[in-house]
């Protein structure tokens, strides 16, 4: 990522955070749905991996002494923050199929109507 | 200090364990014991850092888990609003899952993700650095998602599905808030960032970064434009569920907006302020909803925004002691109304108040429901003498400078006593029975009305004449509309519900999240 200007990369991640965002409002599949929350949860970690490489760029191990290292507290904060997306989408998921179980279907305009026809 | 959390999270997981041989009842006796431990516990650790409050000025443990440095670690905190709530969440869970384990359909499983969510409430209470917040704070998401779908009926599902996704959008919010505070200072543990924020110029981008966290905790706690899950969640939810999630988890998001209000007070106060409006808002919206609602479990569920809507008018103007009475008050009568009114509702196989009604009149209910619903009732009505009134008072004194908010507390007064009215009315008619409920759940139910009453008993020296007057004008409003209720054309009129777009919460998080903190 180096070739490209600190500004212009910030800019992308923001660009990736909003096709999440955009993909969440406008996909009427649930399946749609999940897929645009995992790329905004990409977006959020390349936030944080960009915040941390701007302290420096190399690993913080094995270490000769002059290099500037990443901060490494964001990036196990993002190793966390991915476990829990991990967790969330495969719930998400597991819901989806039930939910396609009890009304046969995944758009969720459709699954509201279906649950409101029930309701009354 | 961090017992508390992993007692329950370990009685969690042997449950889950033993759920392969299938010992529900082994299961259980584990998760009970874990969460009393953890209660005990708790307490322990409350009683020892009040005596440590008394002789340091900010009242305030701080402890870094597993013996790391400051600066690396994960700061434990414990201040007042640990101190308080987090023994009375322990042992509310407590009585509430004693109810569940009376009740077949819960088996180890539930008993096990019912014990990993109180150990993720509890660690939500506990958090004193913003990341840990949130790893508590999914935690305790994907915990309640589980919970909530645990009939497996389609609507509940939904309601699940849907809280979940205005969850994490909700929580992406957060992190860029939490990116754009440790852009400015550096550090994660609330106490260290106070400091810094306080002695410099505090930039924009931090604003908005505040501003961003107090929006995706206000969404956990379903403060006004983000409230639109709470009502499906919580009214499609089990019993026992819908009290853990009204009357708890609402009180650890409390928590965590208490302790990110602390930074925005010294760093951006006027986000308070939007957050006092806001506050104000729910407390009238919420109350009206309830009001007007025929779903007896939404009836407490919009109750619950509205009493949230208090909560955060106090913690807006900086009234802890008021906010914290109040959070007590609270999580002991909605989670004792949603054990009632979640029973009743799968007696009659319904959530439509009428059809209660009729069921408790061909089929008489439990004795025990009875008196209990009746003080949970007048404690959430706020009848002289018992916890709500109090709460409600010490909230209303300490909104001096905000004539506005008072009012609007006032007005929602009124739409509270005429919901509760409602829900009261279905057991009118009914008749008691004296046989048939598990003893478990009677002893638990016996356990909460007494804890209310003793509650309400703390402040009795608030109660005045003016002040009865006032209730008794107030409930004789509700009756009349109440009356008015029963013509029904007028009624059906009135609440047709809207249709709601899937998903429009969560636009409504994000679009108003950024309009507001941008123009701030």
């Amino acid at each position: 990522m180096s070739f490209l200007p600190e500004g212009l990369r910030w800019y992308l991640a923001g660009a990736i955070f909003l096709v999440g965002l955009g993909g969440i409002f406008t996909n009427r599949r649930a399946v749609g749905k999940v897929i645009a929350l995992n790329i905004l949860n990409s977006a959020l970690v390349l936030f944080f991996i960009l915040l941390g490489s701007s302290a420096g760029d190399s690993a913080p191990i094995l270490f000769r002494g002059d290099e500037a290292a990443v901060d490494p507290l964001v990036q196990a904060l993002m190793l966390t923050a991915i476990v829990v997306g991990v967790c969330v989408t495969a719930l998400l998921l597991v819901l989806i199929q039930r939910l396609y179980d009890a009304t046969g279907t995944t758009d969720v305009d459709e699954i509201e109507r279906i649950l409101n026809e029930r309701r009354h | 200090m961090l017992t508390p959390v992993l007692l329950p999270l370990a009685g969690g997981t042997i449950a889950l364990i033993v759920s392969i041989v299938h010992w529900r009842r082994v299961a259980w006796a584990v998760v009970l014991t874990a969460i009393f431990a953890a209660a005990v516990v708790m307490g322990l650790n409350a009683a020892q850092a009040s005596a440590h409050a008394l002789s340091s000025a900010p009242g305030t443990v701080i402890q870094v888990a597993g013996g790391w440095s400051e600066r690396a670690g994960i700061v434990i905190v414990m201040d007042t609003a640990g101190v308080v709530l987090g023994p009375v969440v322990l042992i509310v869970a407590f009585l509430i899952l004693l109810t569940a384990a009376g009740q077949r359909q819960f088996g180890s499983v539930f008993a096990g993700v019912a014990a990993i969510t109180v150990a993720a409430m509890t660690g939500v209470i506990l958090s004193g650095d913003l990341f840990n917040l949130f790893v508590f704070f999914e935690a305790l998401s994907l915990g309640a998602v589980i919970l909530i779908a645990w009939e497996r009926r389609g609507p509940a599902l939904y309601a699940a599905l849907r809280y979940l996704v205005v969850g994490t959008v909700s929580i992406a919010f957060y992190l860029i808030g939490l990116l754009l505070v440790y852009r400015s200072t550096g550090e994660l543990a609330i106490h260290r960032i106070i400091p810094i924020l306080a002695g410099s110029e505090v930039t924009r981008g931090t604003t908005v970064g505040l501003g961003c966290m107090l929006a995706a905790v206000a969404t956990r706690g379903a403060i006004l434009p983000f409230h639109g899950w709470l009502p499906a969640a919580h009214g499609e939810a089990p019993a026992p569920v819908s009290a853990l999630l009204s009357g708890l988890m609402l009180k650890s998001a409390l928590v965590a907006l208490w302790r990110i209000s602390t930074i925005v007070r010294v760093a951006a106060p006027q986000l308070l302020e939007t957050l006092l409006v806001l506050g104000a808002l729910s407390a009238v919206a919420g109350a009206f909803a309830a009001a007007l609602e025929s779903d007896a479990k939404r009836v407490l569920a919009f109750s619950s925004i509205s009493q949230m809507g208090y909560l955060v008018t106090a913690l807006a103007v900086g009234a802890r002691e008021a906010m914290l009475y109040h959070a007590v008050g609270h999580a002991l009568f909605k989670s004792t109304l949603f054990l009632v009114i979640g029973a009743a509702v799968s007696r009659a196989g319904s959530h439509q108040l009428s059809e209660i009604g009729r069921v408790n009149r061909r089929d008489g209910y439990p004795w025990i429901e009875g008196p209990v619903l009746l003080i949970g009732a007048l404690a959430v009505a706020g009848a002289p003498g018992f916890s709500g009134f109090a709460g409600k008072q010490l909230i209303g004194a300490a909104l001096y400078s905000s004539p506005a908010a008072y009012l609007a507390l006032r007005i929602a007064a009124l739409g509270t006593v005429t919901a509760t009215m409602r829900l009261l009315l279905v057991y009118g008619n009914g008749r008691p029975r004296f046989s048939g409920a598990p003893m478990t759940t009677t002893a638990a139910l016996a356990a909460l009305a007494a804890a209310i009453l003793w509650h309400g008993g703390q402040h009795l020296h608030l109660v005045s004449p003016a002040a009865t007057v006032e209730f008794l004008i107030i409930l004789g409003v509700a009756a009349a509309m109440v009356a008015l209720s029963r013509i029904p054309r007028f009624w059906q009129f009135v609440t047709t519900p809207g249709r709601i777009r899937p998903g429009m919460d969560a636009v409504i998080v994000s679009v108003l999240a950024g309009i507001i903190l941008l123009i701030r």
